[in-house]
């Protein structure tokens, strides 16, 4: 009996190992084809700031208006001339229930819908302030994120409600960046952490960067890595929280912080422009590529282009092949290339559209379509192999 | 195999659990010792911070990896404006005109030389002391966006310098700031740069002359209940800590009410031996007033932002020594320079000639950050990125307001002193 119960403790213990090997050595699904939206075929020229996903159109906020996609194409692009509040779009959200796109500029917040903008300024609304910098939907409420401090807007009413350091937990005004739970509405504040609003019981919740020094991570996982942080989403399937930093990317699942910093992770750099999470996927968009971590395998996947360190100097340079560098829980890396690259290193936003994604970059956008099963069986034994 | 009597098995069961229930004992007693041990060991861990820090953003250092540095990013025409935040009305219009007198002299010196391919520098002032929240934001959007300007240069205001770097990382344009605001620069953001001493700085400097030169024990502290007079009283508060010295007595002024009636109730209690005030100009001007005329006969401190032309007061120069002998009644300040430099006095002495007054320090930190834009024009083109990588490039630059290196964070690596007021 002693001798079965052994027996049985062994084999379960080394089936474990066995999965858990297997599961490192697995190669995540990747993104190996990438269609480009640039100048080439008429996208405006400079930075990408936003991109949303509208069932087959694709909305992106640039450094010269609003870009329409659909079907592949540069349908319009929409510019103040239109209409917009202001040039430079910094954020878009999608109603799925009005079919209304809430755009956020460097101008003020406006609606588009029916073909119409309908701007709101701090002038001609409860806007907190002009400079827009996220755009998130909550059922009938639309949140933005301003320099000012956020603004709540009851589409049902049009009454409007403005949080800022005179009314709430905040230790500033300036507004970053807004996520939306079932429960909850996640804000990311420029000097003021990471605030969470209690929809149902309206109550606050911060949490700031607990060593208190802006220059310094005392311990990795004792909270929030920094106080300024950049942008925030909420992932329903883990019911976690990420907020994106200028020094590192923090998550909170409830109960314990999750710090990743490039020194002891996959991260392409501790510079983060913008975070966002679906199912065990975390994606950082930060200046030296778009990194993804598998959170349950702890597994990281950066992609950018082969030739990035040259596309940040003086001199034109063609884009090339792209780079995706695998990094284990172990720290072991390992480097592919694929025909096609994303349009540049630096990322500044990125959106989902079921299995693939697009990916809003200092040098245009980038439509990142998955790797077929097939050739996602062929990397895992390639992997095996390796 | 031998066959034992049920007897012999109860007493070889009752050995076995007694000896089982010993070792179980004895496991039990190590487990409660260890997690003792364990448990003492997290504790005093937890309650002393380690010697290094996980991560630190000074050792890291600020890279920029975006684009923008291509020809075809320059920006278009002969003209390429600088922009200039600077306080136009209100209580520091009088800063604000010296800022913008520095910044016109910078110009004017920087052109002497025709700069390549026929460009010409202009300067496009916005007024910092309007509400920053509605119109301010706006007049950075304008420089920005319309006017285009190669890079911005914000007065002594934290929010301003907040404002403009905010909008600069996303669009991509470099802030020159002359605001002692520390936060600006802990962030890692490669955009922005800092001529004077930080707030940091500043506190440590007063603190070490309050605590260690002088050894008082007394002090109060005057902030303002706003953002720079929040920051103000944090960075003081943590040098006295460092210095191992009691934590000051701190009075907050309302900025919208501004009233001495709080500083005066409670130094009627105990007089301090010195005051440091973090205050606005014109509130520090209030406050001084208040204090003369009580009669208060004690080294008062101010940060570079009270110490500017509203305050009423006048800047010499005055070395360590002279400051170790102040030992009564005195009013100091930080600048960024000790020493006389030709360059440095050659500026003050056209300053002065043309406004009648010596200039403050933010006016010969204005002075060299137009000039490094300048140059970076010169230099690198007109580019917003190519002028970021040449000014954070800039090491040992004789300044008029000192020696000019950026360290990796954007911060000016250079000493700051103790001046003498008066």
């Amino acid at each position: 009996m002693k001798r079965l119960l052994c027996a049985s403790f062994l084999l379960t213990a080394g089936l474990l190992v066995v999965a858990i090997g297997v599961a490192e050595a697995q190669t995540p699904p990747l993104y190996t084809k990438w269609v480009n939206y640039t100048t080439a075929n008429g996208f405006p020229e400079g930075e990408v700031f936003s991109v949303a996903v509208d069932g087959n159109r694709i909305w992106a906020g640039t450094t010269h208006g609003l870009v329409l996609i659909e079907d592949g194409r540069v349908r319009r692009v929409f510019t103040t001339a239109d209409g917009l509040p202001g040039q430079a779009v910094m954020a878009i959200a999608v109603d799925h229930q009005t079919g209304d796109v809430w755009v956020g500029t460097f101008g003020g917040l406006s609606r588009y819908s029916g073909g119409q903008f309908k701007n709101y300024t701090n002038l001609t609304s409860g806007l907190a302030n002009d400079l827009v910098y996220a755009v998130a939907i909550q059922g009938k409420y639309v949140w933005a994120a301003t320099a000012g401090g956020f603004s709540r807007l009851n589409t049902d009413t049009g009454n409007w409600t403005i949080f800022n350091n005179q009314n709430s937990p905040f230790l500033e005004p300036w507004g970053y960046g807004v996520a939306v739970g079932p429960k909850k509405v996640y804000l990311a504040l420029w000097g003021g952490g990471v605030v969470v609003y209690d929809i149902e019981h309206h109550y606050w919740r911060p949490y700031t960067d607990p060593d208190g020094s802006m220059e310094i991570v005392l311990y990795r996982n004792e909270g929030l890595i920094h106080i300024i942080v950049s942008s925030i989403a909420y992932n329903p399937a883990t019911k976690m929280f990420w907020a994106g930093t200028y020094f590192g990317l923090s998550g909170y699942d409830g109960r314990n912080w999750h710090n990743y910093l490039t020194k002891d992770s996959g991260l392409a750099s501790n510079f983060i422009n913008a975070v966002q999470t679906r199912g065990n996927e975390v994606w950082a968009c930060t200046q030296k590529g778009l990194s993804e971590l598998d959170f349950k395998t702890n597994t990281w996947v950066t992609y950018r282009p082969a030739n990035w360190r040259a596309l940040d100097t003086a001199r034109p340079v063609k884009l090339g092949r792209g780079e995706i560098i695998i990094t284990r829980p172990d720290g072991s890396k390992r480097t592919i290339e694929s025909p096609t690259s994303i349009v540049h290193n630096y990322i500044l936003n990125m959106a989902f559209q079921g299995k693939d994604i697009w990916v809003a970059t200092a040098g245009g956008l980038s439509h990142g379509i998955r790797q077929s099963d097939k050739e996602e069986k062929n990397n895992e034994s390639a992997s095996n192999r390796h | 195999m031998d066959q034992a009597s049920p007897g012999c098995l109860t007493a070889l069961f009752e050995v076995h659990m007694r000896e089982s229930f010993d070792s179980l004992r004895k496991c039990l007693g190590c487990t409660i010792a260890t997690a003792l041990f364990v448990g003492a060991t997290l504790l005093l861990a937890q309650q002393s911070p380690p010697k290094v820090p996980y991560a630190s953003i000074a050792s890291s250092g600020v890279t920029y990896a975006g684009p923008g540095r291509e020809a075809a990013f320059n920006l278009a025409g002969p003209t390429i404006r600088i922009g200039l935040l600077a306080p136009m009305h209100g209580p520091q219009q009088a800063d604000g005109e010296a800022i913008v007198q520095a910044a016109k002299m910078a110009l004017a010196d920087a052109q002497r030389e025709p700069l390549p391919g026929g460009l010409h520098l202009s300067l496009d002032i916005a007024d910092e002391s309007v509400p920053p929240w509605g119109i301010l934001d706006d007049e950075i959007i304008h420089l920005v966006i319309q006017q285009k300007v190669v890079a911005i240069v914000t007065g002594a205001d934290g929010v301003a310098a907040h404002l403009s770097e905010q909008i600069g990382n996303k669009i991509g344009v470099p802030t020159l700031t002359l605001s002692s605001d520390p936060t600006t620069t802990q962030i890692n953001l490669p955009w922005i740069f800092r001529l004077g001493p930080s707030d940091t700085q500043q506190a440590r400097l007063i603190a070490r002359d309050i605590y260690r030169t002088r050894g008082f024990q007394h002090v109060v502290l005057v902030t303002e209940r706003d953002h720079d007079g929040r920051i103000g009283e944090q960075e003081f508060v943590q040098a006295a800590r460092e210095l191992g010295a009691p934590a000051p007595a701190s009075v907050m002024i309302n900025p919208l009410q501004p009233d001495a009636g709080s500083l005066l109730k409670l130094i009627k209690k105990q007089p301090p031996q010195a005051f440091v005030f973090w205050t606005e100009a014109d509130i520090g001007r209030k406050l001084l007033e208040a204090l003369h005329s009580v009669g208060i006969h004690a080294p008062i401190y101010l940060s570079q932002e009270t110490a500017q032309k509203g305050s009423g007061l006048e800047f010499h120069r005055l070395n360590t020594a002279g400051i170790k002998d102040a030992s009564g009644v005195g009013i100091y300040t930080v600048a960024s320079a000790l020493d006389a430099t030709p360059s440095r006095e050659s500026f003050a002495r056209r300053f002065q000639a043309a406004t009648g007054a010596r200039p403050s320090p933010v006016a010969f930190e204005a002075y060299d950050a137009v000039w490094l834009v300048a140059q970076a024009v010169r230099d690198a083109g007109p580019n917003r990125a190519r002028v970021r990588d040449h000014v954070s490039a800039t090491r040992n630059f004789a300044g008029v307001s000192g020696t000019i290196s950026f360290d990796s964070q954007g911060d000016n690596r250079a000493e700051a002193c103790l001046v003498h007021l008066q």
